[in-house]
């Protein structure tokens, strides 16, 4: 894809910036409640919010040391690392910022 | 910006003493998963999906908690207990089940010596033996036993070895010293002979060797490269930077060090309330993307067809979570427990509700960069159950099919998104 728009840049001969951005640690920081929030005011439907929020509230997970696990570590933020929902929350939560850099006199 | 990688090896701030590396090994007992599933073809596929077909209390358990489902509306508890009994009933099942089960890659010994062919096995042997012989008899002659005819102490070596040059015999004319030190002369040939079998064999193992990685550099440049510069086995989190500046590698400490790191990082430092924050109403960028008329719910998108194609497509020889239950062993499930666990997951999303074993995940470490004390150079991944991933990824497809089909997303988004909505855009 951007190959294509590079291409394009090229042919038409104009200045093209492009930006890459990093998130450090972006999937560990997400709060569930502005995820949840979010899906709401997107317009999910009320069942969709509630399935998503069952599968994070509550959750658990123990870190595997070489001397054993240790206790239950509670998962209060963030998604959960190497599922495969997390890639699909993990936009539901970016797709606001990228409308407001859309939007608006803002570009 | 090129560095040879020879200076990095020899830099490598991890690299001990072989004293050390053997206080380091954990304790063996407390290794988690440290069994693999070897490659399962369509025969082992076919008996494991027949052995778990006849199994009578797998069926029983399906069967049972169909019927508790269908018969009322079902509490959180009945969904607990059901999904909890599904689950003991298939990893009995996979217990008994004759699954290529096989211990962990990295404890496989290699051969310690060049491998030797049969033959080349038997003629250095006997080699080794003859020059013994000759040594003794050589010691005896000088003692004054007298030797004896050839045919008598001499087995014939190199008949039995198939030899093709046999080696020149002292002759019996000469005096005791003369013998002695002709007998010395032929053992110290048949020594040389056989380290030069010796020698041949371990040159070939190593040449074969050499081939096989040029072979695989070949192919596989930057990870051959890698695997000959790495430092061995993977660092591993034996002992830990504590708060107070100390290291330490007692076991309690580590695994409290190592749980309060991730307690942290998990939790948010301060509640964040989204519905208090003042957006302007007009470039409300949540708003603005609103779907025209969203469907009430999306409950009724998980269907059978839906679920049963999810477990079809579950992993093969992964790791699995904290309850042990294998991928190969949900996809060969029979269809009546197929039929249990699309139910059961119609039942999870409408109730809003996830049993409390589903949320368990065991979350392994993977050394990432720098020093191997701290708990932030490693990689979390988090290993769920099989049960839980298959729910997730039913989930993932409901709710990005909607996704799609209602246009929610910026079309700048390109991460993540499955591969037709990048065609979408080219047409």
């Amino acid at each position: 894809m951007v190959t294509g728009v590079l291409e394009d840049a090229t042919l038409a001969k104009r200045d093209i910036n492009l930006t890459y951005v990093d998130f450090s640690s972006a999937f560990n920081t997400v709060p569930h409640s502005a995820l949840l929030e979010i899906m709401r005011r997107k317009g999910f439907p009320e069942d969709a919010i509630a399935a998503v929020g069952a599968i994070y509230s509550e959750s658990v997970t123990s870190a595997l040391t070489p001397y054993g696990r240790t206790r239950p570590i509670p998962i209060l933020r963030g998604t959960i690392q190497g599922d495969c929902l997390s890639p699909l929350l993990w936009n539901i939560f970016m797709d606001p910022l990228l409308r407001w850099l859309d939007t608006g006199d803002r570009r | 910006m090129h560095r040879p990688l020879v200076s990095k090896v020899m830099l490598s701030p991890h690299r001990k003493g072989p004293s050390e590396d053997a206080a380091r090994q954990p304790p063996a007992q407390v290794r988690h998963c440290n069994y693999d599933v070897q490659k399962i073809d369509k025969n082992t596929e076919a008996a494991l999906a027949e052995h778990l077909a006849s199994d009578p209390a797998l069926a029983l358990c399906s069967a049972d908690g169909l019927a508790l489902l269908t018969a009322e509306t079902p509490s959180a508890k009945t969904l607990g207990d059901v999904s909890t009994s599904l689950v003991d009933a298939l990893l009995a099942a996979q217990r008994k089940s004759s699954l290529p089960l096989v211990p962990d890659r990295a404890t496989g010994s290699r051969p310690t010596r060049p491998n030797m062919s049969r033959v080349e096995g038997k003629r250095h042997r006997f080699l080794l033996r003859a020059a013994e012989d000759f040594n003794v008899r050589a010691v005896r002659a000088l003692d004054g036993v007298p030797y004896l005819p050839e045919a008598c102490y001499f087995p014939p070596y190199h008949a039995a070895v198939g030899d093709p040059q046999p080696p020149v015999l002292p002759s019996p004319d000469l005096d005791p010293e003369e013998w002695a030190a002709a007998a010395h002369a032929v053992a110290a040939d048949y020594r040389a002979r056989a380290t030069r079998i010796l020698n041949h064999a371990s040159w070939r193992a190593a040449s074969a060797g050499a081939r096989a990685f040029r072979k695989r550099l070949s192919k596989n440049r930057m990870g051959t490269t890698r695997a000959l510069f790495s430092s061995g086995d993977p660092e591993s989190l034996t002992e830990v930077n504590t708060p107070d500046g100390s290291t330490s590698r007692d076991p309690d400490t580590v695994k409290s060090v190592v749980s309060d790191y991730f307690t942290a990082l998990q939790t948010p430092d301060s509640e964040v309330n989204l519905s208090t924050v003042p957006w302007e109403l007009d470039l409300d960028p949540c708003t603005t993307a609103k779907p025209a008329c969203p469907p009430a719910r999306l409950g009724n998108r998980i269907t059978r067809d839906l679920v049963a194609t999810t477990i079809a497509r579950s992993p093969k020889r992964r790791a699995p979570g904290p309850d042990g239950l294998l991928g190969e062993t949900l996809r060969c499930a029979p269809s009546a427990v197929v039929d249990l666990i699309a139910r059961l997951q119609t039942e999870y999303w409408d109730g809003g509700y996830l049993p409390t074993h589903l949320k368990e995940s065991v979350t392994t470490l993977l050394h990432k960069k720098g020093v191997p004390r701290e708990p932030g150079n490693y990689r979390p991944i988090a290993l769920a159950n099989t049960l839980a991933k298959t729910y997730t990824m039913v989930v993932q497809t409901v709710l990005s099919d909607f996704m799609e089909e209602s246009g929610m997303l910026s079309v700048g988004l390109f991460a993540t998104r499955p591969a037709s909505f990048a065609w979408s855009l080219e047409s």
